[in-house]
């Protein structure tokens, strides 16, 4: 079994090189994306969309129904792009969820002597289990046989079943404790890497996260504003704006506005989306 | 993800996006959108349909008192008043207020003449929205456009007229 050998400098970069691993979806993701906003010298909101994207949903499903190419050619490009970023950004979360998990589950088990450790394990415990069940057998076959030691040869046949007892007694104890010595050896190694694997994980996870959030912010920002932008020049939702009686701007503050009018608060759903409603509206002043 | 955008795109985007829109270069279609919701000559005429009957359009914000000359270099430019007020001559000694949502300098559309005028802005940011008929830009396609867009303008000449009479 090899050895675990590795000072405070080596085991930083392995873990280093792991989450480099780990995270390397997200920040191949991120990476993309910083470039095309970098390059483009695109404009950041500065209000979360991740908040109005329900409304947004909504919004598009609506205008939609009023002007049925309001979600096509570069609209529908972005939409289906920030939506596939979003969702992507929604399993990035889960996978950063739970960094003590990460850790125990797959970060350890890249250690080969850890791995070797806990194959050890599995083994001691085999085998202190099975020589537990030949002690009980021979103990069994020890008592029904000392009650009739009349014979040279019985006692012969005691004798040796004495010295299996005692060499299994010896195997099962070996093994019995070699676990926890195996175990505190893993425990070792778990405490060189913990503390540092998770601070590092933080430090990965609040900056690719960060700037995925970040970027699907931006894009978030630009639908918005390219939908209305494209709402603006729709016959059929200028038409739509004017029946309606809506005043204000094509933006997705006066469509806010004009839902917020026609809430049915006897419904119980108009109740909970007026909230919605109400919590994004604050948001965009 | 990973999606490519094209600089036609990008430039969309830019435009859609931009917060301040001063900062975008505004295109003939730009100036036309910020404007038309509020010039109600297009009211029964498509987005797109205005877009091929009108051009050149311009839109000037005015202080009282200004001077606005119609001559040889206006003569095809027809002038609507968004907000505000121009006192417009009739004759050599009586004169006529024109307001919001009133339209003047169409006349020579119709009699293919010039008229020299000098109009006085009486009210401070006045705006007013301008534009020339796309004369070449007539198709089989659109010719409905223009009718549609020489019968509203012909009612708010009539308008114009009553106004006059009422004066």
């Amino acid at each position: 079994m090899s050895e675990f050998r590795m000072n405070h400098t080596e085991a930083e970069q392995y873990a280093k090189d792991f989450l480099d691993a780990y995270f390397n979806e997200i920040r191949e993701v991120v990476e993309f994306e910083q470039a095309f906003i970098e390059e483009n010298s695109l404009e950041g909101p500065s209000i979360d969309y991740f908040q109005l994207k329900r409304f947004l949903e909504t919004a598009v499903r609506n205008l939609r129904s009023i002007d049925n190419n309001i979600l096509s050619g570069l609209v529908y490009k972005l939409y289906k792009d920030v939506m596939s970023l979003y969702e992507f950004y929604s399993s990035a979360m889960s996978k950063v969820a739970m960094p003590i998990v990460v850790f125990e589950r797959d970060f350890l088990k890249t250690l080969k002597p850890y791995k070797e450790l806990g194959d050890k394990i599995e083994e001691l415990k085999s085998i202190r289990n099975s020589y537990e069940m030949k002690m009980r057998y021979l103990e069994g076959s020890m008592n029904a046989l000392e009650m009739h030691l009349n014979t040279e040869e019985k006692k012969k046949e005691f004798m040796a079943l004495k010295a299996r007892y005692a060499e299994a007694t010896h195997y099962f104890a070996e093994a019995r404790d070699g676990i926890p010595i195996a175990y505190e050896k893993m425990e070792q190694i778990e405490n060189t890497f913990r503390d540092m694997f998770l601070a590092w994980f933080e430090e990965y996870k609040e900056y690719y996260l960060g700037e995925l959030k970040g970027a699907t912010n931006a894009k978030f920002y630009y639908l918005d504003k390219l939908l209305w932008y494209k709402a603006e020049r729709s016959p059929e939702i200028r038409r739509f704006f004017k029946d309606s009686n809506i005043q204000g701007g094509y933006d997705t503050k006066t469509f806010i506005e004009y839902y917020l009018r026609n809430i049915d608060f006897k419904k119980t759903f108009d109740k909970g989306w007026h909230g919605y409603l109400k919590e994004i509206m604050t948001i965009l002043e | 993800m990973f999606v490519k955008y094209t600089p036609e795109e990008v430039a969309e985007l830019i435009v859609a996006g931009s917060k301040n829109k001063k900062n975008v270069p505004a295109s003939q279609e730009e100036k036309l959108f910020h404007s038309i919701k509020h010039v109600r000559l297009f009211d029964n005429i498509e987005t797109a349909d205005v877009l091929s009957v009108i051009t050149d359009v311009k839109i000037n914000k005015y202080t009282a008192n200004t001077m606005l000359e119609l001559n040889q270099e206006t003569k095809d430019r027809i002038y609507y008043i968004i907000t505000g007020s121009i006192l417009m001559p009739l004759g050599e000694e009586s004169h006529v207020e024109l307001n919001k949502d009133q339209v003047f300098g169409e006349v020579s559309c119709f009699t293919k003449t010039m008229l020299q005028k000098t109009l006085q802005i009486t009210e401070d940011n006045t705006v007013v929205f301008s534009f020339k008929i796309n004369k070449t830009g007539v198709t089989k396609d659109n010719a409905q456009s223009f009718l549609k867009f020489y019968e509203e303008l012909i009612v708010y000449t009539a308008n114009k007229l009553l106004w006059f009479e009422m004066a």
